[in-house]
């Protein structure tokens, strides 16, 4: 089904939305929670829990992009769920590893001038983002807004992985190098 | 802890990153289009068919159906893209609504047509006997550019836009001498192509829009799709490139 016609069940508010999206982005979502999670069962209640929240805010809302609108969704759910969990153990998926490698973004506390809220931080990311040739950009999108493992990402790509270590490496170096020309602190 | 609000923060960027870098549900394989290629052959040498027929798309069980259903002529392989970028064009617009009779000079729709003949070899009316009827003209437009030497606008290229009533829309722009101008820019390393009654065309899909750029009788098309099934765009490219 066309996303179109998804959008126009959730906004007569038929039940169908809901199998319809499952149908459609059911296995997006799951792969989205799972990278952040590592657990199936965990996973499957962000999936489901994605479906209730999109019920609850269209309408209002009447997302262009309906598979980024629901990924963000799941994505900020399993977040939520991981920290919530991190304070009784470290999760298996790729969470921890990826902040650890996102601390090399962080600008030194000499080169910054001031600390901005979260919308321009966003901006700066777009800003960011748009730099970058297509292909690191997918990567690092892959990496850290998918949390995909780097194994997936040079089988993906078709690269080897030292390659796509390489590409977030520089990509992160790129990233501070910007946070610090425009004076940002985290 | 700080890593933690980048990490939060990208949650937020533009949807058009989050899509471009979407994992591919179901990816094609060389290996997989080969075998299916044989095995479509082989059903053709025992029927005695004349033609070779294949078509590959991305779910594997509709391939079955395709085999066992193969009358057509058509190969259809979409290179999936991210969503392109914008690009400004210095080009003067004309456009005319519907057929154009209406808020045009009667004088100006027929240099018009004129015009159009000799981009297309063919008149207006024939070409469009070869558009699928249930794809209803919605706007027909010129675009100028300054292609020569001495700077002025001349028309570079006729886009045709048409909808259906399911509300799919096709933009057809065409032009005799180089590819068709175009205001997003299509990212691709080496697009598999696919095949429309024999004519090699490329097919690019992101979202819910599909380009095909192909050329054909001397004339090099453009073709976007919104809101278009996989097959409405088959069945238009069929029509526009005949046997």
């Amino acid at each position: 089904m066309e996303d179109k016609q998804i959008l126009d069940l959730y906004w007569t508010r038929s039940e169908n939305a809901i199998s319809e999206t499952a149908n459609k982005y059911g296995r997006y979502c799951h792969y989205i929670a799972f990278n952040i999670l590592h657990n199936d069962e965990d996973s499957e209640e962000c999936t489901n829990d994605t479906y209730l929240k999109a019920w609850e805010t269209m309408p209002p809302n009447r997302p262009d992009k309906l598979s980024a609108f629901l990924g963000k969704i799941t994505r900020n759910l399993a977040l939520d769920k991981y920290r919530l969990y991190n304070t009784q153990k470290r999760g298996a998926g790729q969470i921890s590893f990826v902040l650890d490698e996102l601390q090399e973004c962080i600008p030194t506390a000499n080169n910054t001038e001031h600390i901005v809220d979260d919308l321009m931080l966003t901006q700066v990311l777009n800003q960011f983002l748009a730099s970058l040739s297509e292909t690191k950009r997918k990567i690092f999108m892959r990496r850290y807004w998918y949390l995909s493992t780097v194994k997936e990402i040079s089988q993906d790509f078709n690269i080897s992985e030292s390659k796509v270590k390489m590409s977030l490496l520089r990509s992160r170096k790129k990233l501070k190098i910007l946070l610090e020309k425009e004076g940002i602190a985290i | 802890m700080k890593n933690e609000r980048i990490l939060n923060n990208l949650g937020q960027v533009d949807e058009k990153y989050i899509m471009e870098a979407a994992p591919k549900k179901n990816k094609n394989k060389n290996g997989n289009l080969l075998t299916w290629v044989s095995m479509v052959a082989c059903l053709c040498i025992v029927a005695g068919s004349v033609f070779a027929v294949s078509k590959m798309i991305q779910n594997p069980q509709s391939q079955d159906k395709d085999i066992t259903n193969s009358l057509e002529a058509n190969y259809i392989v979409i290179n999936e893209i991210g969503v392109p970028s914008n690009a400004d064009l210095d080009v003067v617009i004309s456009s005319y609504i519907s057929d154009g009779l209406s808020d045009v000079s009667k004088k100006d729709w027929e240099q018009t047509m004129l015009e159009f003949k000799r981009f297309m070899g063919i008149t207006y009316d024939d070409f469009k006997k070869m558009i699928p009827s249930n794809w209803e003209i919605e706007y027909f437009s010129s675009m100028s550019a300054k292609v020569y030497e001495d700077n002025k606008y001349m028309i570079h290229d006729f886009v045709l836009t048409y909808r259906t009533e399911n509300n799919s829309t096709a933009r057809i722009s065409f032009c005799p001498f180089e590819a068709p101008l175009r205001d997003l820019f299509v990212m691709c390393d080496n697009p598999k192509q696919s095949e429309i009654n024999g004519v090699p065309v490329t097919i690019y899909g992101y979202d819910n829009c599909y380009i095909a750029q192909f050329s054909y009788n001397n004339l090099n098309y453009d073709i976007e799709t919104k809101d278009a099934t996989e097959e409405e765009l088959e069945t238009l490219l069929a029509a526009i490139i005949s046997k």
